[in-house]
């Protein structure tokens, strides 16, 4: 399962949601549905977006892990 | 940057003038829906009168007039479902959001209930047969058959719209 650690890699950045939003134009409501695992799909553009803000790799933001059923 | 913009605002406009006049139309024929509904009621209310009226020499059996009268009251009954589900897709259109499997259930209900009629009037066909019949039977199974494949397709157009929405 994919999971997505924005969350996470915002808090290590001491960044908001609102902050994130304003520097990468992409809306709150949109990083909600990143940040909570909603997304079905994310955009090479948006990804690259988000890492140029957050300064960081896709590979941070983006993990798998294994399902535990 | 501000040709971006401009193409924005262009963009936002005519989606706004398209949606009024959807808007527009959808309200006419929610209207219109509304006021077969209650002609459709009527004539379901009036039917054993009616029926003497409009039919004064076919219905002189009592057999004739009894089957045609259960016939007409399922047909008509049935129909008035199917305008129901009409409205409630209306409905959701004018609200601006008719890619729900909310519509592609209520398009499987009225494909059902249309061969349901169909099948009634494919019967009548054999017991009672006229031209009309005949026609009503091929329309309403056309119609079935036509709402079974928008069902699917909507189901379809559903899925689509959930994964282009929640991709970011």
């Amino acid at each position: 399962m994919i999971v997505v650690n924005l969350d996470v890699v915002m808090a290590q950045r001491k960044m908001s949601l609102n902050e994130l939003s304003q520097k990468t134009g992409i809306s709150t409501t949109n990083l909600s549905i990143l940040k909570t695992n909603k997304a079905k799909a994310i955009r090479f553009s948006t990804l690259e977006t988000i890492c140029e803000v957050l300064n960081c790799t896709p590979g941070e933001i983006i993990t798998i892990e294994n399902d535990s059923k | 940057m501000t040709i971006v913009n401009h193409l924005d605002y262009y963009h936002t406009e005519i989606k706004k003038g398209m949606n009024f006049m959807e808007n527009k139309l959808s309200i006419y024929t929610y209207k219109i829906l509304t006021v077969i509904s209650y002609l459709g009621l009527f004539i379901l209310i009036t039917l054993p009168w009616s029926l003497k009226i409009f039919f004064p020499n076919e219905l002189k059996d009592g057999i004739f007039y009894w089957y045609m009268m259960i016939n007409l009251f399922i047909a008509g009954s049935l129909a008035c479902f199917i305008i129901r589900e009409l409205v409630k897709i209306l409905k959701l259109i004018v609200i601006g959001n008719p890619f729900t499997y909310e519509v592609a259930n209520s398009l499987k209900t009225i494909s059902t209930l249309s061969i349901v009629i169909a099948l009634l009037f494919f019967v009548k066909c054999f017991i009672f047969p006229t031209l009309y019949t005949l026609v009503v039977t091929i329309v309403f199974a056309i119609i079935g058959l036509m709402t079974q494949i928008f069902s699917g397709l909507f189901k379809i157009a559903t899925d689509v719209k959930n994964e282009n929405d929640f991709t970011i």
